[in-house]
């Protein structure tokens, strides 16, 4: 008697375990869901901020990214304690990922070993770290296209580095900047004065010297004549160092060279530069420094070439602004230009205005510049020659198709007149300064007004109506797609629609994001969009969340120029550069054999993989879920269906006498739904097969293997919580798992319906597997089908729309219980697919 | 007269994207500064009609400035950019007598609007200025001197420049309208 209590008090221990591991992982579920869920919502508010229609700065986008971070965390160690320890691979994904975004956001991962100074000729664009933007650029314009550039090399940041270690000056400009009191400017310009003082009297280490004396001596030996350039070239200059532009210039340095390096060095801590530092938090071995040495070019004429009109859009020419001697006196402003408009096609000088220019900036025979008075003659005279113009169109197209964007070009002309390009950097176009033209729409018939903005901007096209992935492959060229939520195949049309409407689906859903990545302009919670006819054209305004009869192509227009204030600003390039470690989905089919961890490029994508696999193994381990009948309660019912039901949320009451719980108990809402809709339908009669299939005990007898055999025996079990429900369904031959979320937050929701089995021949149950695929299909379910294995999945509804459809499952399950004994062939299935459809309206 | 716009801002972003939209979209000028150290000098030199500052800057923050403006009577209005939008900052700074509070990150249109709403006041508030200062003068006829400067040239505005208009609506002779108009309102 003894043994027999032990027996059964262990079998009650082990039940109350089993049920509180099912919490705890529920508990991680949830907690998981709610990262998910703010993961996507920060991507999706970043996303908006990245179209160019807000102010913000980089503490929002540190923010946002931190937060997402954390998140992401979260997940990953969720995932490990749903799942266990076969995902901690995603923890190094996570590393990989994350050590791309900090270069993103903090431009300079620390300085790279290389030489101290390499020639421009061995430099191109991708080595930014090591020599900044402007020696790279030289260097690119040089080794790829083949333009003169002014001979010379760049001192890397390496040198600096070594520079600023050998004199130990890392802590000692640090205390300088701790120490300062930020009260007032003169504060700030004596700590300048102080670190700039330190950097000129701090030693260059030997081996420095010796590197840069060398690259000194082989540059004089190809170009004769001693005189040199030094100008700043700095690290991440658009997007990290807004101040760098100040960084200096020396020109016309002839000896000491080492020790001017050190004044271009000690520029870099101008009180701005400080102060930006401080209000930052930067540290400022952050920012480590190049130097470009180049050849002094002895300038006869110097110039701007403007690739495209910046002020002017619609005026193709290029524009070429000249002045003789150094460009000093054109970049500051002093001297009225010569300005040439070039025809883009052949070169041609469409028109030349000539200034009045009465003096220049020239060499200075010792060091440095000076101005001189130039002669009556030369007043009134182009500082540039016909042919001139010709080779400078040349070098202006040659550097446009190669950055493929407007470049703004500098140049110089030595005596002998051999053009050198000293610089190229993309040029901002400024869009007229009118009003955006927002067209008149009073005449235009609306056919709808409302929904959110999922990616604004306004496309054109006809009308096309997509319930569900199976009828994407008919999407015609241009269409504007109405579908019922941005769900995940829209991806497969995404290059070739104009526009995305739907009637569910907020901004936060992976599909969301995609839509904004392809720039497709998406409205949604467009309650009857599918009430648009087929075939009609329409403008649909994303932006304003209105739907226009036919085609108002001046209207994409207008929404196009709202985005074009902020076009290359470089907060709008660092937030895009962010995104795109962020959020670009690459993991977009859960049945593809790619659908792994190591695929898992972005943070997205971790998300992506985790929420999905959160849902299987939840899934799982709820479907293998051992003691049901100890730990659950038999729900009372007159459907003839044995189910026990075990709270997630409720304290398990070892005392459960009765073992029995009525309907009223239950305060599952999803749970509530799907048996109303099971109560709505009641047990149905074995179906009588029109007349063509032959007795339902018959298909029983033949069709029954040792597998359903040992189903026939499970238990139905129900584990549900307030807002979620996983429910196992064996229904004599087959089994049916359902799991649901219907919280207040739609990107928490999702349905996932599993389905197997049946007691019929194999081409019956693969028909009633395509029955139900095609009825779920119209309800906006995901579907996949292998063989009489179907799995259905629903994300991203609101709790409304996933309760009706929860109560639609608690009918479909009754009506298609012993169904496949009836579908004899296609004709059926057909015959049967209609009528639920219409007795379901769906 | 061209108004001008002194944004302030540690952060240079956010400084480049308030240029552009300002410049682009609405004809004032404007000049920014990184460094709200600089503010009271520039202000010892020049005058703009509207200030637009961030609230939190190391050195001198956005309140500073503001009762720097208050201290010496400034004829500059606020509009206070920050990024912590409780509610107690936003009240402390309509208190402190700021024009607008705009929490980033924000739409363009909503600074674009603030702007506006600003130098349309300060439009009104220079007209109302210059038409009230005759009350305050003495004797009388200084006053009805005054008046009449400013008489002229609404009048100069309401008709175009139409003399012989001027002439006809005022009842003033030709050479008190030509004189009167070479005189600063």
């Amino acid at each position: 008697m003894k043994r027999l209590w032990q027996y059964f008090f262990s079998g009650q221990e082990s039940a109350r375990q089993h049920l509180k591991e099912i919490q705890y992982k529920f508990g991680r579920f949830l907690a998981l869901l709610e990262s998910n869920n703010r993961i996507l919502q920060r991507m999706s508010d970043m996303e908006e901020k990245a179209q160019g229609d807000y102010l913000f700065d980089r503490q929002y986008i540190f923010s946002n990214v931190s937060e997402i971070q954390l998140c992401v965390q979260d997940i990953i160690e969720q995932m490990i304690a749903i799942g266990g320890d076969d995902y901690s691979v995603l923890s190094a994904c996570y590393d990989s990922i994350n050590r791309r975004l900090e270069s993103v956001l903090y431009g300079c991962p620390g300085v790279k070993q290389c030489e101290f100074a390499i020639p421009f000729d061995r430099l191109d664009r991708d080595q930014v770290p090591k020599v900044g933007g402007k020696n790279a650029q030289i260097g690119e314009i040089k080794s790829k296209l083949g333009l003169p550039v002014p001979d010379g090399f760049a001192i890397t940041t390496w040198a600096y580095k070594r520079f600023i270690d050998s004199n130990n000056l890392q802590t000692q400009i640090a205390a300088k900047i701790k120490s300062l009191h930020l009260h007032n400017l003169e504060e700030l310009e004596r700590i300048s004065r102080d670190i700039q003082d330190l950097i000129l009297h701090s030693s260059i280490p030997d081996n420095l010297n010796e590197s840069l004396q060398s690259h000194i001596e082989q540059l004089s030996q190809r170009r004769p004549g001693g005189k040199f350039a030094l100008r700043s070239s700095a690290i991440g200059e658009d997007e990290h160092l807004s101040f760098a532009g100040q960084y200096n210039t020396l020109l016309n340095v002839q000896k000491q060279i080492a020790e001017r390096y050190r004044e271009i060095l000690a520029g870099k801590f101008t009180p701005k530069a400080i102060y930006y530092c401080v209000s930052h938090s930067l540290e400022e071995s952050l920012m480590p420094m190049s130097v470009g040495c180049m050849i002094m070019i002895d300038a006869r004429a110097s110039g701007v070439i403007y690739t495209h009109d910046p002020v002017h859009a619609d005026d193709d020419a290029i524009l070429v602004h000249t002045i003789f001697g150094l460009g000093k006196y054109l970049v500051d402003g002093a001297v009225s230009p010569d300005v040439f408009r070039l025809d883009r096609s052949n070169g041609a000088v469409l028109s030349a205005q000539i200034a009045e220019k009465t003096h220049c900036l020239i060499l200075h025979p010792e060091e440095g510049t000076m101005d001189q008075t130039l002669p009556a003659s030369l007043h009134n005279a182009p500082s540039l020659a016909d042919d001139q113009l010709k080779t400078l169109w040349q070098y202006a197209k040659q550097l446009e198709d190669h950055y493929e964007c407007p470049q703004d070009i500098e140049f110089v002309i030595d005596q002998e007149n051999q053009i050198y390009i000293v610089q190229s950097r993309p040029l901002r176009i400024i869009s007229e300064k009118k009003e955006v033209n927002e067209p008149d729409v009073r005449a235009w018939k609306t056919l709808y007004t409302g929904g959110d903005s999922v990616c604004p901007g306004a496309g054109v096209g006809e009308i096309f109506h997509a319930a569900s992935i199976r009828d994407l492959e008919h999407v015609p060229q241009g269409a504007v797609l109405i579908a019922p939520q941005p769900f995940p195949g829209l991806i497969t049309v995404m290059d070739r629609i104009h526009a995305i409407v739907t009637q569910t689906g907020g901004a936060a859903s992976h599909m969301a994001t995609l839509a904004r990545e392809y720039r497709i302009p998406t409205l949604s919670g467009v309650t009857n969009a599918f009430q648009l006819p087929p075939g009609k054209t329409v403008t649909v305004d994303a932006s304003k969340g209105v739907i226009y009869e036919g085609a108002h192509p001046e209207l994409i227009e207008a929404r196009k120029i709202e985005t074009e204030t902020f076009k290359d600003a470089p907060i709008i390039n660092l937030i895009r550069r962010v995104l795109n470690v962020l959020v670009p989905l690459n993991l977009k089919d859960p049945s593809s054999p790619d659908f792994t961890p190591d695929r898992c490029l972005t943070f997205h994508d971790i998300t992506r993989f985790a929420h999905q696999k959160s849902m299987e193994e939840m899934f799982s381990s709820a479907k293998n879920l051992k003691y049901k009948e100890k730990i659950g309660l038999r729900l009372k019912s007159d459907i003839p269906l044995p189910l026990y039901i075990i709270f997630i949320d409720r304290e398990w009451d070892p005392d459960q006498s009765k073992g029995k719980i009525d309907r009223d108990e239950i305060h599952s809402k999803p749970m509530l739904a799907f048996w109303s809709g099971i109560e709505e339908e009641g047990w149905p009669a074995p179906p009588s097969g029109e007349g063509k299939v032959r007795g339902f005990m018959s298909v029983i007898s033949t069709t029954m293997t040792a597998e359903s055999e040992a189903e026939f025996g499970e238990s139905s079990f129900a584990i549900l919580g307030r807002e979620y429900m996983i429910v196992s369904l064996f229904l004599g031959y087959h089994f049916t798992t359902i799991e649901a979320m219907s919280a207040p937050d739609a990107s928490k929701n999702y349905i996932r319906i599993q389905f197997k089995g049946g007691g019929s021949t194999s081409d019956r149950r693969i028909r009633r597997i395509q029955l139900i695929d095609r009825l779920l299909t119209r309800l906006g379910f995901d579907t996949q089908q292998n063989g009489d294995f179907f799995l259905g999945q629903l994300t991203y509804q609101p709790a409304g729309a996933i309760l009706e459809k929860l109560r639609l499952l608690g009918r479909l399950t009754m009506i298609t219980k012993q169904l496949d004994m009836a579908l004899a062939n296609d004709s059926i299935l057909n015959w049967y697919a209609d009528d639920f459809s219409k007795k379901m309206r769906l | 007269m061209n108004q001008r716009i002194l944004a302030v801002d540690d952060e240079i972003h956010m400084l480049t994207l308030l240029e552009r939209i300002i410049t682009e979209k609405t004809p004032y000028t404007v000049v920014t500064l990184n460094n709200p150290l600089e503010v009271e000098p520039l202000l010892k030199k020049t005058e703009f009609d509207l200030l637009i500052l961030d609230f939190k800057m190391p050195g001198m923050d956005g309140f500073d400035i503001l009762r720097m403006l208050q201290k010496n009577n400034r004829p500059e209005e606020v509009i206070m950019i920050t990024a912590f939008g409780s509610v107690d900052s936003a009240i402390e700074a309509m208190s402190l007598g700021v024009f607008d509070y705009i929490t980033k990150p924000f739409k363009k249109e909503l600074i674009l609007f603030a702007v506006e709403r600003v130098m349309r006041w300060q439009r009104m508030r220079r007209r109302l200025e210059s038409a009230s200062a005759p009350l305050h003068m003495t004797p009388y006829a200084e006053a009805e001197r005054a008046f009449k400067i400013q008489y002229i040239h609404y009048l100069y505005e309401q008709t175009n420049a139409d003399k012989d208009e001027m002439q006809k609506r005022s009842g003033l002779s030709h050479g008190d309208i030509q004189d009167f108009l070479q005189m600063d309102p």
